[in-house]
């Protein structure tokens, strides 16, 4: 249709993309919080400023950011997934115990599939037979839990396989740990997945407002099953990811990752209350987590006060990155 | 729930001293003056109305009466003395209430403990809660206002909206009378926006019955209700008030529309020698679909061009028979959705998107925009949502689309990355109607479209409307607001209670009255 007016010229002469003041914080936030960090432990600790650590805070890094994209994506649906820690484990134990008998690339499309599958069962429970997602992935968190230990018998997995170790440990660029390479490589491609596609687009709109979504046509219940089916399979990157670097998977070595993910996409600036964020954000939140755990380690702070601080570095975090003022409802 | 009928009370000032006054009240945001050097006063026994286009000050001013925004310059006087207010809560111990459009109150708590609400400490013991104190007091007040058939200890939920509406009034008289305060002033801010035309009766009944108790202001975007309630109308126009009218009488719509807009309205504001006819060929059409407890075979159809009205009560099932049309006919009984001869298959909202229909739901809010993305996301949900094919979204296309829509419904934005929860009402429904027309929708179906949009907005929507139908554009207008209603539509179908039971042809020349179709709707 056309309805000709002259203000047409001005409006388009006006095309300013300024970034409005919640963005700025948002985005200034963690990176302030990560040079103040950054700073504190270079003054405290003698050995912090160096290449070493920088390694270790990569390494640390990686598994945390190959969780937390998936998660970005859930969280920016407005929805959470509470068991991408046990899943991390279940998927490093299939993927170890399947080394022992197969060659490594199977053990590694096992892993994968062992968390893809988990997203499928979080997925259909969530968008098809409408449990909230909350109450979802905690239920399912447990027994994936559970099912872990009783497959592996409650025993850690020892890797032998040096091509299967080598994804993480080898360096193929310099002195950088492959596992970083694949971890920020994943980011930058799902960073721009999120900003770029419909895929992406649909979260935004998803997690902003569910019926207007559904109203402009867009299959909501598709997307979320989706959302979280890509979430689980991440999770499953991430354990196979932390198997190699360690060389053993072991029964709760994802347990931490659950919180730390969900602090990192939440430090990071998307909002839990959706359509706000992305996964590019996600990073600095990640990085500052990381930072935090290899500093106080360097400190050697003992690990109750480790816990303790890391708790109240989150929460404060999270109170200063959130808009609070446009919250309408606080649950 | 029934209102006694009282002896009417006349509406003339029984106290010579304003119950509250504003004066000289001053107040920016950034660069913009909300409110400049603003005063208004009310008095026990009148209403004031208080009227405005969106962004006129109405809100900002309503909230610096009700402590909830800070002035930068002026005073504020309760009953001759000076009155300093932080918050809504010292508010509130100065005798001011405020009644919200979108009600503040608990339907899963108890109508007493709705009356009572933030007063706990003065019923309980040892914090302990005396609820029975609470729900004797508060029947006690009902009883006073000759409110009847409303149970104190029983759940707020249980009463319609407009009965809640009488409720949040009664809050505030009785909170009023707890803190031995004699007449509180209530601050009725868009309360009726969400009301029936029979609701309105009801709701404005029970304003007249208290007008002794107390002082109240009353803000609405309907002219004609503002003129049927108020003794004493202010009109705000961009931060400043504009005039005073204290005599009412004399008023009409189209002078105080032109107060507000500060030009002469045009005479025909529905541009009615513009309709297109139902001479076209049939585009969308329902055939005996029936949902149960919504609506029940119901046939009609829309043509090429037309606009047809879709009127009845709330309740009525059109805003329902609506819905089922733009979700294709999914979740209906029987009866089919037929357009241009095919007949949808249900496949909900993404069908009809894609086989051109659009949809303008009346939820602006819940249902309408998303407030967190920008309005370019906005405007391209339906593009992006259920008619691209390509896994990539251009931002460039993107943005381009976005800007010509700005510039052809004039939607007052500085950018189209713009926040939306940034614009006006009016400018967010243009919009929702940028979404189809950027995608080309060949049918709309708008349930009340200037819902919450002030009179300058409105008559651009008008226009908008008729720009479409001049387009081949076909349009079911499912509205509350008869004039509306009758000066677009070609032909009017009247549902009751989930049928259709008369249609009537409404050409320029022979548009009929509103009370003719009131009769057919109850």
């Amino acid at each position: 249709m056309s309805v000709s007016t002259d203000t047409a010229k001005s409006s388009v002469d006006r095309r300013r993309y300024s970034m409005p003041g919640q963005a700025l914080r948002t985005t200034l936030l963690p990176i302030s919080g990560l040079i103040i960090l950054i700073t504190l432990f270079s003054i405290t600790a003698d050995n912090f400023l160096s290449t070493p650590t920088m390694y270790t805070v990569l390494r640390e890094a990686s598994v945390v950011l190959v969780v937390s994209i998936g998660l970005t994506f859930v969280v920016l649906m407005g929805s959470i997934d509470l068991s991408v820690g046990a899943t991390v484990t279940l998927a490093g134990l299939v993927s170890a115990r399947v080394a022992e008998g197969y060659t490594w690339p199977t053990a590694v499309a096992a892993g994968i599939l062992a968390g893809a599958g988990i997203g499928v069962i979080n997925g259909a429970i969530f968008a098809f037979a409408k449990v909230p997602s909350f109450l979802t992935t905690l239920g399912t968190s447990l027994a994936i839990s559970g099912l872990a230990l009783w497959y592996v018998g409650g025993r850690p997995v020892q890797v032998s396989d040096s091509s299967f170790l080598g994804i993480s440990q080898s360096t193929w660029i310099g002195t950088i740990p492959n596992i970083a390479l694949w971890a920020f490589l994943l980011w930058g491609v799902f960073s721009l997945i999120g900003l770029h596609t419909r895929f992406g687009r649909y979260m935004y709109a998803i997690g902003g407002g569910e019926v207007v979504s559904h109203l402009s046509g867009i299959p909501v219940r598709r997307y979320k099953f989706l959302a979280m089916v890509l979430c689980g399979t991440f999770a499953g990157v991430g354990g196979v990811l932390l198997t190699a670097r360690v060389g053993a998977a072991t029964p709760g070595m994802g347990d931490k990752l659950t919180l730390m993910a969900i602090a990192a996409v939440v430090m990071g600036g998307t909002a839990l209350t959706g359509g706000v964020g992305g996964v590019s954000k996600t990073v600095m939140g990640v990085l500052v987590i990381t930072v935090l755990s290899v500093g106080l380690n360097a400190l050697v702070v003992p690990p109750y006060m480790q816990q303790i601080i890391q708790g109240s570095v989150v929460v404060l975090a999270v109170a200063l990155t959130l808009d609070r003022a446009k919250l309408s409802v606080l649950k | 729930m029934t209102v006694e009928p009282g002896q009417a009370v006349q509406p003339e000032r029984q106290y010579s001293e304003p119950l509250i006054e504003a004066r000289g009240i001053s107040k920016r945001y950034g660069v913009v003056k909300a409110l400049d050097d603003v005063s208004m006063e009310a008095h026990v026994g009148e209403v004031v109305g208080l009227i405005g286009e969106n962004g006129a000050g109405k809100s900002t001013l309503l909230g610096v009466l009700s402590g909830t925004v800070e002035a930068d310059q002026g005073d504020m006087l309760v009953s001759g003395q000076r009155a300093v207010m932080h918050g809504y809560s010292q508010a509130t111990h100065h005798g001011v209430f405020r009644i919200y459009q979108h009600q503040a109150l608990i339907p899963n708590m108890t109508v007493g403990e709705n009356v009572f609400l933030g007063q706990e400490n003065k019923f309980s013991k040892a914090g302990w809660l005396n609820r029975r104190g609470m729900t004797r007091r508060a029947a006690v007040t009902f009883d006073e206002l000759g409110v009847r058939g409303i149970d104190p200890a029983a759940s707020l939920g249980r009463y319609s909206f407009a009965e809640r509406q009488v409720i949040e009034i009664v809050r505030s008289i009785a909170q009023a009378d707890l803190l031995a305060i004699e007449h509180p002033v209530i601050l009725l801010d868009e309360p009726t926006s969400a009301l029936s035309r029979e609701q309105v009766d009801f709701f404005f009944d029970f304003v007249r019955r208290i007008r002794h108790r107390a002082a109240q202001v009353f803000v609405s975007h309907r002219l004609e209700e503002l003129l049927e309630l108020s003794d004493r109308v202010y009109v705000l126009k961009d931060g400043k008030s504009v005039a005073t009218v204290e005599d009412v009488s004399g008023l009409t719509e189209s002078k105080l529309h032109a107060l507000m807009v500060g030009r002469i309205p045009e005479d025909v504001l529905y541009d009615e020698h513009r309709q297109q006819g139902s001479s076209g060929e049939s585009v969308l059409e329902v055939k005996t679909l029936t949902a149960s407890g919504q609506f029940h075979d119901v046939s009609l159809a829309v043509h090429r061009g037309e606009i047809v009205g879709l009127a009845g009560v709330v309740g009525s099932g059109k805003s329902s028979l609506g819905r089922s049309m733009f979700e294709a006919g999914r979740g209906v009984e029987s009866g089919q959705v037929v357009l241009n001869g095919q007949v949808m298959s249900g496949g909900g909202p993404r069908e009809a998107v894609r086989l051109g229909v659009g949809y303008i739901p009346p939820e602006r809010h819940a249902e309408g925009i998303i407030e967190v993305l920008s309005v370019s996301h906005n405007m391209s949900l339906p593009r992006v949502g259920s008619l691209g094919r390509n896994p990539v979204v251009h931002p460039g296309k993107e943005r381009r689309s976005a800007d010509e829509q700005i510039a052809a419904l004039r939607i007052k934005t500085p950018t189209a990355a713009t926040l939306i929860s940034d614009l006006s009402g009016g400018n967010q429904q243009k919009v929702i109607f940028g979404r189809w027309t950027a995608v080309g929708s060949r049918v709309l179906i708008l349930d009340n479209p200037t819902n919450g949009v002030d009179v300058g907005a409105k008559a651009e929507i008008y226009k908008l409307i008729r720009q479409l139908t001049a387009d081949g554009v076909s349009i079911l207008l499912i509205s509350d607001d008869l004039p509306e209603l009758i000066g677009l539509s070609d032909r009017v179908c009247v549902m009751k209670d989930g049928r259709v039971t008369q249609e009537i042809d409404t050409p320029p020349t022979a548009k009929p009255s509103e009370a003719e179709l009131v009769a057919h709707m109850v």
